[in-house]
């Protein structure tokens, strides 16, 4: 299992090697992918796949892994999800990690997160004083079929993007 | 010139006289002895009948070469008969074959075999070659000359405002990003601030017609890229009722103008234009959502009417008021953007109306703040940096007088006009997410 700590970090429950520990200060990795990492490597052991970050909103915490690697992580019939969401006091989501660098990226995420709810178009919103943030269209009958609050999957959804994501209903 | 008339331009007078016509060729008929060749040309066709005993050979002999959609130019005489299927048919003297068209041909100008949108606005050089398409064009055409016509008799000024510009305008926009030199630009969404300004010049009245650039990447059947604004702005009106009035003139000045001189282009799409009664019906946004919550759609107090909500009223106001056209206003403010004027009573309400045509907006509008200090304020409220709208402020120091205005989707208003169900039908080359060619 590949994650953003070392395999040593991810094998112990105690304190993080220097390196690791550095990534946490600096911002690079957080407390909640760390505990995720550690989490994943203790139900999944040593299998092909890669855990990339998690990020949390609310009650819920979105797990994102490597292209292909959903499945695997879920688990048969949901076990892992079960175990994770016990031991996280969260709702889990898992989704595919995107490296979110324009609207087809944000669409791909958002597509994934807004699931059953579809996502009608991403535009890129410039602001008066510079600076942008990233629009997720929506129609208003898919409304009810979001899985979380708006709110929430757009802060969601910012995190992942790095960059402000709002949700609009048309 | 190889063209002395067109074909709508023979008529009975012309017996007899000699004529030139040119165009494409439509369809040929040898019969033997008697050949035909119906030509058509932007206005209509023409039939040139070439009997072997009366023509020129050399005549007789290319007609039967000449292939579909080859351009030609025919010199004759005018010959009015019953016998001729449209009336008249014309004699040859001459015919110069002026330009081979390839075979196979990339759409069937006809009709007869459906191609696909893709594929027509691909060739679309050829697809106007279909009448019932080139109609669409005259008929926007007119429209265009109608609301140029209409502006200058109600003393209108044609303006002309940037289309590359520095910040987002109208506070956050998608806008198409571009490097003008050393700085960052977009391409102009709306000339609304520019518009605004001249209200501050003494030209009280300006109209212009001009394209506005969207970097919406959702592809649907009413949206463009890239599409032409009708925007309007005049000073000194007393509410957004002033406005209101103007503009219901002007679209069906419009709409008057296409039923007068496009009768022949509505009957070639087999159109029946409705003449519009004025004054067009007022929907205050709160009775919409009444009738709304009638017919089983929820819309929560301070949302927009999304689209299937506007279908559904523009059914309404055809069932009940028996009109296409109407006007929803009375907005709540957090649904219009910072520059309407809300009511002083009632803040939670703006000035601001759409009109909509055959259940799709077509025109949005109100009436403008023009009190600076209130203006600054409504652009805090919608979280907005006052400063990065400095050049525009700017011009509410120093005199404003109350002021109210438009803009109007030419390809919308064109589209609903002739119920057409792609906005893509009504402009030559659309640019949307995936078109950028031709």
């Amino acid at each position: 299992m590949k994650a953003p700590i070392c395999e040593v970090c991810l094998k112990t429950d105690g304190i993080l090697c220097p390196a690791d520990e550095k990534k946490l200060q600096e911002g690079v990795i957080s407390e909640l992918d760390v505990k995720v990492a550690r989490l994943l490597y203790k139900l999944l052991g040593d299998v092909d796949m890669e855990f990339k970050r998690a990020v949390e909103a609310g009650d819920l915490i979105v797990i994102m892994v490597g292209e292909g690697d959903v499945p695997v992580t879920i688990g048969k019939g949901g076990k892992n999800i079960k175990t994770l969401m016990r031991e996280l006091g969260k709702r889990i989501r898992v989704i595919e990690a995107v490296n979110v660098t324009g609207t087809e990226d944000v669409k791909k995420l958002a597509t994934d997160l807004l699931y059953p709810a579809s996502v009608f178009g991403v535009n890129i919103v410039y602001k008066p004083g510079g600076g942008h943030y990233y629009k997720v269209i929506v129609l208003n009958r898919d409304r009810k079929k979001l899985p979380e609050k708006p709110d929430l999957l757009e802060d969601i959804l910012s995190q992942i993007a790095g960059t402000e994501v709002k949700i609009t209903f048309i | 010139m190889y063209r002395t008339h067109y074909s709508s331009e023979i008529t009975e007078e012309l017996n007899g006289q000699e004529v030139k016509v040119a165009g494409w060729v439509w369809e040929i008929k040898d019969l033997g002895g008697i050949k035909f060749l119906w030509l058509r040309d932007r206005e209509g066709i023409v039939q040139i009948t070439a009997p072997k005993k009366k023509v020129d050979p050399e005549v007789f002999k290319l007609i039967p070469r000449l292939n579909a959609e080859d351009v030609v130019a025919v010199e004759g005489t005018v010959n009015f008969t019953p016998k001729a299927k449209l009336g008249f048919e014309i004699l040859p003297k001459k015919l110069e074959l002026l330009s081979r068209a390839k075979t196979p041909l990339p759409l069937d100008p006809t009709g007869k075999v459906k191609a696909e949108l893709d594929t027509r606005l691909d060739n679309r050089f050829m697809d106007l070659r279909r009448p019932e398409i080139m109609a669409i064009f005259k008929i926007r055409s007119s429209v265009f000359k109608a609301v140029r016509d209409f502006f200058h008799r109600e003393g209108f000024i044609e303006i002309h405002t940037p289309k590359i510009i520095a910040t987002a305008t109208e506070g956050g926009t998608e806008l198409f990003p571009l490097k003008y030199f050393e700085k960052d630009a977009f391409l102009a969404q709306s000339p609304q601030l520019y518009k605004q300004i001249m209200m501050a010049s003494g030209l009280d009245r300006v109209y212009e017609i001009a394209p506005i650039f969207r970097a919406e990447e959702h592809n649907t059947t009413r949206h463009l890229n890239e599409a032409w604004s009708i925007d309007a702005e005049m000073a000194f009106i007393e509410n957004e009722e002033d406005v209101m009035e103007l503009l219901e003139s002007l679209v069906a000045y419009a709409i008057n103008y296409v039923r007068e001189h496009n009768a022949e282009e509505l009957e070639t799409l087999n159109f029946e234009l409705e003449k519009p009664k004025l004054p067009f019906p007022r929907l205050s946004y709160d009775k919409a959502l009444e009738i709304l919550a009638d017919m089983g759609k929820t819309i929560e107090w301070g949302e927009d009417i999304d689209t299937e909500g506007e279908r559904l009223l523009g059914n309404y106001m055809m069932e009940n008021e028996k009109t296409p056209l109407y006007f929803l206003y009375r907005y709540p403010s957090e649904a219009k953007p910072f520059y309407i004027m809300k009511y002083d009573d009632k803040p939670e309400v703006c000035r601001a109306f759409d009109l909509e045509y055959r259940g799709v907006e077509i025109t949005s509008g109100g009436q403008r703040e023009h009190r600076g200090e209130i203006l600054v304020e409504q652009i805090k409220e919608k979280g907005l940096n006052p400063e990065s709208f400095e050049f525009y402020l700017k011009a509410f120091r120093y005199g404003m007088p109350p002021h109210g205005g438009f803009g109007l989707g030419a390809e919308r208003l064109i589209k609903q006009m002739l119920d057409l169900p792609n906005i893509r039908e009504v402009i030559l080359f659309p640019r949307d997410r995936k078109r950028l060619t031709p």
